[in-house]
């Protein structure tokens, strides 16, 4: 209940300034132009791959960029004492919020699926593979979104939130490019943890339970971390 | 800081890495449970293009005997090509694990033959790396001399003419032994290296690797060698079940009409391409000595678009193909253009071209099974793709005319199996006239244009590039263009004629064809032609491809081996239908600006209801 009080209270306030309409405006222009200019080259295929395929930079930006100010901003108003005194666990702060930013991000996709639907009246979209990237698209981005958290919980800064959160999402983008150069032994593992991988097995239309598994496990990671920061007062202070 | 203060600190600290160590050891070992498991998780394509399909399935369980594969893969192969050799590990598990069948087998018990049903696997594989094998007999006969030499103590001569005077205690050589296999073995079976590109950064390194299938069956081998640099998992399934089709049961005959007014065949070498990889495919000149006699030997026949009326023996010779139960595919144009040459196109000349009606000689026989071919030519100005006009042999690009079909039996059923999109050039129209048949046991209007299509029947039909048509002008569609059809058809001829070479063929007087008889009519047969490929290629237009595949589907349909057909066809292009430029830039910006514009604009509806709500507050 607390964890859902936190989520509302969180979710609101992204509404209650401009920051939802900007981040959620830029991000649908982007993806919108993206698709669209895909989706009508030269091959016209009734096909979402145009979307999915660009989405692991374009969320290495925007998932910091919904995440920064949850705890940090918190912590640089000094609101986050008076958020700790209240009757609540500090796991059950850290879940409000991340669910907070997870619903203002499954806004976003949603708010593409208007796309499908203009595709799918165009012409005959395989709908599985679609839905499957779509939830591909969904857990890739609350991973983001956790790693974004944890680079909040960490400071008091939301550019500082910002660039760690976008310096670790890039990272995840450029794991598959380093995978060549390593060895043949390790490449195995590494293509097991590229990120990227998962969402296109997802968005060809293979929903292997091995990416649902890793992508909720490596969601989970960041929260737990972030959770710990909040927790490090009770033996730091 | 008191003593109380810290332990407490030290058992916050404790409790927090203990539970963190936790959680992360709980989801590692998920992860390593999962990663470990043999599940292959859910293939959620409509077409199940990641699992085998049911028709490889169905070939596989219907082998007579088991067949082994081989799977000659170098180890130390480059990187690039780990995605394929996973994509073929996994199609190959997926083939044994569908050939589990319960067969009845006589077995001896008490010495009496019983029969009883057994569980079998027909299809079982292993991977073999050949750069561990040895070179050659002769190779592993001197290393082994040579372990020998230095296991007892001599010199390689002494062992050697030990060895040379069968001396038993040099131990069992094993070059002798037959199931030993070197890589000179695998050499003569036509399994070698192949060289590897692969590409890093700016430079391109070679490496050679085997890379090869060989599948076994009663005692017989054939390779399956890949290309590409890597190859592509794509089509995978196609050619390994192809070549296991052709080794267990052999390749069906199928004759192709020429000589006639059909298109050269060297004009239609993508086409033959395609019903090669299903078919012995030969040429039959009908109309000319001894040509009538080929069809005796023939499982199939597709008549490819005569533009000269057939002689009398030709169409009783394909008449008796028929009567005898043999199924017969007719392509044929209803209207013939000729005009503007490619010369004329790449000058800007647009000249106009005309039609006629095809002077094929086809009617009589076709209307005996119950079709008729109309002279006209169908348009479609909304449900199109780019094309181009075929003249013979030569062929200009033409605006976006060609109809692509509404209807391809809602690609998913026969013959049409899986096929997305079609488009024909100048199609004409079929009628179907169902009582001329003796029995109609399936009629498939397998192709149809759409409600926007017209036809012009006018006995010379004029069109120029880039030239609108009037839909007022012409009747309106939708028209099927493409009948298959099982039954029993009734002969065109009442009498055979005397003294022709088509009399060994040819049927007598008022003869029916047997049950189940299959003919198949599609009214365009220049879909056949490479250029379609050729400007498929520069356009992106698939469409224009998919008319070469559908004609080979027809072709496996009335063959009765549409399997392959069906597994060729996992994945074809699914095609977005062609709107105007117009049309498309309203959807494209109506899709990037509308879900933001619907945004901003419930932000400010909720941002005055927020400030109306606030003035209205009294403190």
């Amino acid at each position: 209940m607390n964890v859902w009080a936190i989520a509302k209270r969180d979710f609101g306030s992204y509404f209650r300034s401009p920051i939802a309409y900007v981040v959620l405006s830029i991000f649908l222009l982007l993806t919108g132009f993206l698709f669209w200019n895909g989706a009508f080259d030269t091959q016209s295929r009734a096909s979402m791959t145009a979307l999915f395929g660009p989405m692991p930079l374009i969320l290495s930006f925007f998932a910091p960029a919904i995440t920064m100010g949850l705890l940090a901003d918190e912590r640089g108003t000094g609101s986050i004492e008076l958020l700790t005194t209240l009757p609540l666990r500090d796991w059950e702060i850290i879940l409000g919020k991340y669910l907070a930013a997870v619903g203002l991000y499954t806004l976003g996709v949603a708010l593409t699926l208007p796309y499908v639907v203009t595709i799918a009246k165009l012409g005959p979209l395989d709908l599985g593979p679609a839905l499957a990237g779509y939830l591909g698209l969904l857990l890739m981005g609350y991973v983001y979104l956790a790693i974004g958290l944890m680079a909040s919980a960490f400071t008091r800064h939301q550019i500082v939130a910002f660039i760690v959160g976008l310096g670790l999402c890039f990272l995840f983008f450029l794991w598959s490019m380093m995978i060549p150069a390593l060895p043949r032994g390790l490449k195995v593992v590494a293509q097991y943890l590229a990120v990227d991988r998962h969402l296109r097995q997802m968005a060809d239309g293979q929903l292997d339970p091995r990416s649902l598994v890793y992508l909720l496990s490596l969601a989970a990671l960041p929260l737990v971390i972030a959770w710990q920061s909040l927790e490090s007062r009770r033996w730091t202070a | 800081m008191s003593t109380s203060n810290r332990g407490r600190k030290l058992k916050s600290f404790t409790t927090a890495t203990i539970s963190t160590l936790a959680i992360f050891g709980v989801l590692l070992l998920l992860n390593l449970m999962v990663a470990s498991s043999k599940a292959r998780g859910w293939d959620v394509t409509e077409e199940r293009m990641h699992s085998l399909s049911p028709a490889a399935a169905e070939v596989i369980r219907s082998l007579p005997e088991p067949l082994t594969v081989n799977a000659y893969i170098s180890g130390d192969h480059p990187a690039a090509y780990d995605e394929f050799i996973r994509s073929l590990g996994i199609l190959l598990d997926q083939y044994a694990d569908a050939s589990h069948v319960e067969r009845e087998v006589e077995v001896l018990e008490n010495g009496q033959n019983v029969k009883k049903r057994k569980r079998m696997q027909l299809v079982s594989w292993q991977k073999i790396d050949p750069d561990k094998l040895p070179r050659s007999k002769e190779q592993l006969h001197e290393d082994w001399l040579k372990s020998r030499a230095k296991a007892l103590g001599k010199s390689l001569d002494e062992v050697r003419k030990l060895d040379d005077a069968g001396d038993a205690s040099l131990g069992k050589d094993p070059s002798k032994d037959v199931v030993q296999r070197t890589q000179a073995d695998l050499a003569a079976e036509g399994i070698r290296r192949r060289p590897a590109y692969t590409r890093e950064g700016t430079s391109i390194s070679k490496q050679d690797i085997y890379l090869t299938l060989q599948l076994e069956f009663r005692g017989q081998k054939r390779a399956l060698i890949f290309e590409g640099n890597p190859p592509v998992p794509e089509g995978l399934e196609f050619q390994f079940t192809k070549l296991l089709k052709e080794l267990a049961f052999g390749r069906k005959k199928l004759g192709i009409t020429a000589g006639n007014g059909e298109a050269d065949p060297r004009e239609t070498t993508v086409f033959r391409q395609s019903l090669d990889q299903l078919f012995e495919v030969s040429e039959v000149k009908l109309g000319q000595p001894g040509e009538a006699a080929k069809l005796a030997n023939l499982d199939g026949l597709i008549v490819a678009g005569p533009r000269k009326p057939l002689p009398d023996d030709a169409l009783r010779a394909i008449d008796g193909f028929v009567m005898r139960g043999k199924p017969v595919l007719f392509l044929v144009d209803g209207m013939t253009f000729e005009g503007q040459t490619p010369q004329d196109a790449q000058m800007g000349q647009d000249k106009p071209y005309l039609g006629q009606a095809t002077t094929h000689g086809l009617d009589k026989l076709l209307e005996a099974y119950g079709f008729k071919v109309d002279a006209n030519t169908l348009i479609d100005a909304s449900h199109n793709t780019t094309g181009f006009v075929v003249n013979g042999n030569d062929g200009f690009p033409a605006p976006a005319l060609f109809p692509v079909l509404e209807r391809l039996a809602n690609g998913k059923a026969e013959p049409l199996d899986g096929m997305k999109s079609m488009a024909l050039g100048f199609v004409s129209s079929l009628q179907n006239l169902e009582g001329k048949r003796a029995k109609t046991e399936q009629l498939i209007p397998f192709a149809r244009t759409s409600g926007a299509s017209f036809s012009f029947d006018q006995g010379l039909m004029i069109v120029a590039p880039g030239m609108k048509l009037d839909p007022k002008a012409g009747k309106a569609g939708p028209f099927v263009v493409g009948y298959a059809a099982r039954g029993t058809f009734r002969s065109a001829f009442a009498s055979p004629p005397a003294g022709s070479d088509a009399m060994s063929v040819a049927p007598a007087a008022g003869e029916q064809s047997p049950d189940k008889t299959r003919v198949a009519v599609l009214g365009d047969s220049d879909c056949l032609s490479d250029l379609n490929v050729m400007m498929a290629q520069q356009l992106g237009s698939p469409d224009l491809v998919t008319g070469i595949s559908a004609v080979t589907n027809v072709a496996a349909w009335m063959m009765e081996d549409a399997a392959l057909s069906r597994i060729r066809n996992k994945g074809t292009v699914r095609k977005l239908t062609t709107v105007s430029s117009g049309d498309r830039t309203l959807i494209k910006f109506g899709n990037v600006l509308g879900p933001p514009f619907l945004l901003i604009g419930f932000g400010l509806v909720a941002w005055r209801l927020r400030v109306r709500r606030r003035r209205k507050l009294k403190l």
